[in-house]
């Protein structure tokens, strides 16, 4: 009979042959001494191998095994972590603010969390209003905050490696919310005040504090020392304010005098009386500087329709469809307008600068004096995004930003960019799961925070919704890019950085583009809650 | 499990995880890390540790693939177990009848030294097999190749190690 290959006889020797194959070989060997010879050496190699392989190595030193937190673990501290902060925050609240509840029932009603209803509520409502694009956009832009969150998360990651012993790895999340509490509290003292109808500061009343005032109807007739942040459906600001004003609300009526910046944004932003300190950012339909009014730093105007009477202290730079100055400028005029009307009383101490849709929109009337020079350029009409050089900035500081989330990810997350789609029904179940996901999401958490422990619960699930929407697209160009590249084996960043490639451009393509990012997000939503389910049964 | 009984299991397997990962990844500093995140991961996945079970082929399978993971991610493996045997040169062997014995006749530094100089497509599975008592399959598993590959790479493998030993000698 034929001898067996030297292949047949090594796998003999190393154990690894079929049954069959090996009691063939074995009847072999009786009659041939010269294979005999073969497979004890081979076996004596083996051995010799395996005795030399293991020289030295019980002499190595055992060091101590600290394990390191679990996910599991990880995620309960965090939830421990923010529970706490919640609760700090309210325990805080509730005794700086003046809740009209009686003292011991105070936590139950903080006025942050009705804050949090409202805010949950609107956003829920707005949602449906104006369907997703607005959030999506928000992710998109929260984007690099994301990206730092994921490299902290990752830094804590090297932070919690087993090297560390037991007592840092406790403490370091103990710091880690007990930073998160002290960020969240500010400095200085604040107090909230929340009505469903009104809320008054009269006019002998001073608040020392920084205000934070929510209602339908805010007025505020006394003095504010701190900032004053108000929202509301309409809001009259004729006291002081000692910082800087932020006021969100359908009419906003500055009348009283501000020392810092203003932000106000509204249909009907009106500033008049008093004046303000530092800059001025308005935006609405309507936003109007009246007679008297003086800013002291530079005015930043974006509404429908825009009117100056008042004195701009430094430079007036106004985005509207019509610019009307009727009051003096001290610095440059600068105007992206429709129309621009100077009144016979305008007075600009600098260059009067008007981007207009054509040469005859600016007119400056007889009487009006600017001391620099009138320069008049005319907008291309409409001109095309995709010329502008910041578009495409914007778009490579983005890709950058998701290449490098991805790569993090990939680091962290090896599993969850290995998963794969074989055929068109699977893809159609993930699609399925995504868009579950993508809606049921939101729904489930403002749900949640209508009861009060769900709170925290209900923010952690829209945070973690917006970070996987964001993460959703990585996802799915990562498996582009890995059906692009047909399983070539040259590490994992090629298919990632070509499917973001291919993903960035088609996203970006004029009328479909949308559309391809929403295909995206709901993929790659899908291939998370798929892979998260398998996480889930291999731990079950 | 209790922390004091993955301690104890710890004690017991740590030299061989620890010398797997070594003759693996060729580092002492490397093997440490390795070592320590190997059985990290076996405390956290100690739920699919069936307690009937030896515990020494479990975490030493989980070592086997950290480390070749490792290996893949830092680049250093890429492609070569992708294809079939013919791509790897066959080593020529001198002698072709009764040099297995020549291994055996060296002394254990000289053979540990012969398989750390080993190409690392050699000397993966020659470490997996021969130090790690891991199955042709569970080889063939972890490098992503076929059972009967690993049959080829550990012959010749093998003539490798036998063709440096002959050399050795000569030198001396």
């Amino acid at each position: 009979m034929t001898h067996p290959s030297e292949l047949m006889r090594t796998r003999y020797a190393d154990r690894a042959l079929p049954e069959a194959q090996a009691a063939a070989l074995q009847r072999h060997l009786v009659d041939c001494a010269d294979c005999r010879a073969s497979v004890d050496a081979l076996i004596a190699e083996r051995v010799a191998l395996r005795r030399a392989l293991r020289l030295g190595e019980a002499t190595h030193e055992l060091p101590g095994f600290v394990p390191a937190p679990t996910i599991g673990r990880l995620v309960a501290w965090l939830g421990w972590g923010a529970l706490g902060l919640w609760a700090v925050n309210m325990a805080w609240l509730s005794l700086v603010s003046e809740a009209s509840l009686p003292g011991w029932l105070r936590w139950l009603a903080p006025d942050a969390l009705t804050l949090g209803i409202d805010l949950a509520v609107g956003l829920l409502a707005n949602l449906f209003a104006t369907g997703l694009d607005p959030i999506v956009e928000a992710a998109q832009s929260a984007g690099w905050r994301i990206v730092l969150t994921v490299l902290s998360l990752f830094g804590l990651w090297l932070l919690l490696r087993p090297k560390l012993d037991g007592a840092v790895a406790r403490v370091v999340p103990l710091l880690m919310s007990g930073a998160l509490v002290f960020a969240a509290a500010p400095s200085h003292a604040v107090e909230v005040r929340h009505d469903e109808t009104r809320v008054t500061i009269a006019a002998g009343e001073t608040v020392d504090d920084t205000l934070i005032v929510a209602a339908q109807d805010v007025v505020i007739e006394g003095t504010v020392t701190g900032d004053l942040f108000v929202m509301g459906e309409q809001v009259i600001v004729r006291g002081r304010v000692g910082g800087v004003l932020v006021a969100m609300a359908e009419r906003i009526d500055v009348d009283g005098g501000v020392a810092g910046s203003v932000l106000a944004l509204g249909e009907r932003v009106t500033l008049s009386g008093g004046p303000l300190g530092g800059n001025l950012f308005g935006a609405g339909r309507a936003v109007t500087l009246q007679s008297g009014t003086s800013v002291a730093g530079n005015v930043l105007l974006g509404a429908s329709e825009v009117r100056v009477d008042g004195e701009v202290g430094r430079d007036l730079l106004t985005l509207a469809e019509q610019a009307f100055v009727a009051g003096s400028v001290l610095g440059n005029l600068d105007a992206y307008a429709g129309h621009v009307e100077l009144a016979p009383t305008a007075r600009v101490a600098g260059d009067l600068t008007a981007r207009v849709k054509q040469a005859d929109a600016l007119q400056v009337a007889e009487g009006a004096s600017v001391a620099g020079e009138t320069g008049v350029s005319t907008w291309p009409e409409r001109p095309s995004k995709y010329l502008t050089l910041d578009y495409y900035l914007g778009e490579v500081l983005q890709f950058l930003g998701a290449f490098i989330a991805g790569l993090a990810l990939l680091y962290l997350f090896p599993a969850l960019f290995r998963v794969r789609l074989m055929a068109t029904p699977q893809l159609l179940t993930t699609a399925a799961f995504g868009s579950v996901a993508l809606i049921a999401t939101p729904v489930l958490a403002a749900a949640a925070m209508l009861t009060l422990i769900g709170v925290p619960l209900g923010v952690l699930a829209l945070l973690l919704w917006l970070v996987s929407l964001y993460v959703a697209g990585i996802v799915t160009a990562n498996l582009a890019g890995r059906l692009l590249l047909d399983g070539d084996d040259r590490g994992p960043a090629l298919p990632l950085l070509a499917g973001l490639t291919l993903l960035f451009v088609l996203i970006n393509l004029p009328f479909v583009g949308g559309l391809i990012r929403l295909v995206a997000t709901v993929v790659g939503l899908g291939l998370i809650v798929g892979w998260l389910r398998d996480l889930w049964a291999e731990r079950a | 499990m209790k922390k004091a009984d993955f301690d104890a299991l710890y004690r017991e397997h740590y030299p061989r995880v620890f010398g797997l990962c070594r003759r693996l990844l060729g580092d002492a500093a490397d093997a440490e890390d390795a070592a320590q995140e190997v059985f990290m991961r076996g405390y956290r996945a100690i739920r699919r540790y069936r307690s009937g079970d030896p515990f020494g082929p479990w975490i030493g399978a989980i070592a086997s693939n950290y480390c070749v993971d490792l290996l893949r991610r830092r680049r250093r493996l890429a492609g070569v177990f992708l294809d079939g045997a013919a791509e790897v040169p066959e080593p020529v062997d001198p002698e072709e009848h009764g040099s297995a014995a020549l291994i055996s006749a060296h002394d254990a530094g000289a053979i540990a030294r012969a398989v750390e100089a080993l190409p690392e497509h050699y000397r993966l599975p020659v470490v997996l097999a021969y130090y790690g008592d891991a199955s042709y399959e569970d080889i063939a598993n972890t490098l992503d190749i076929t059972a009967n590959h690993v049959g080829v790479l550990l012959l010749r493998a093998r003539k490798q190690l036998r063709l440096s030993l002959a050399d050795l000698d000569e030198e001396n």
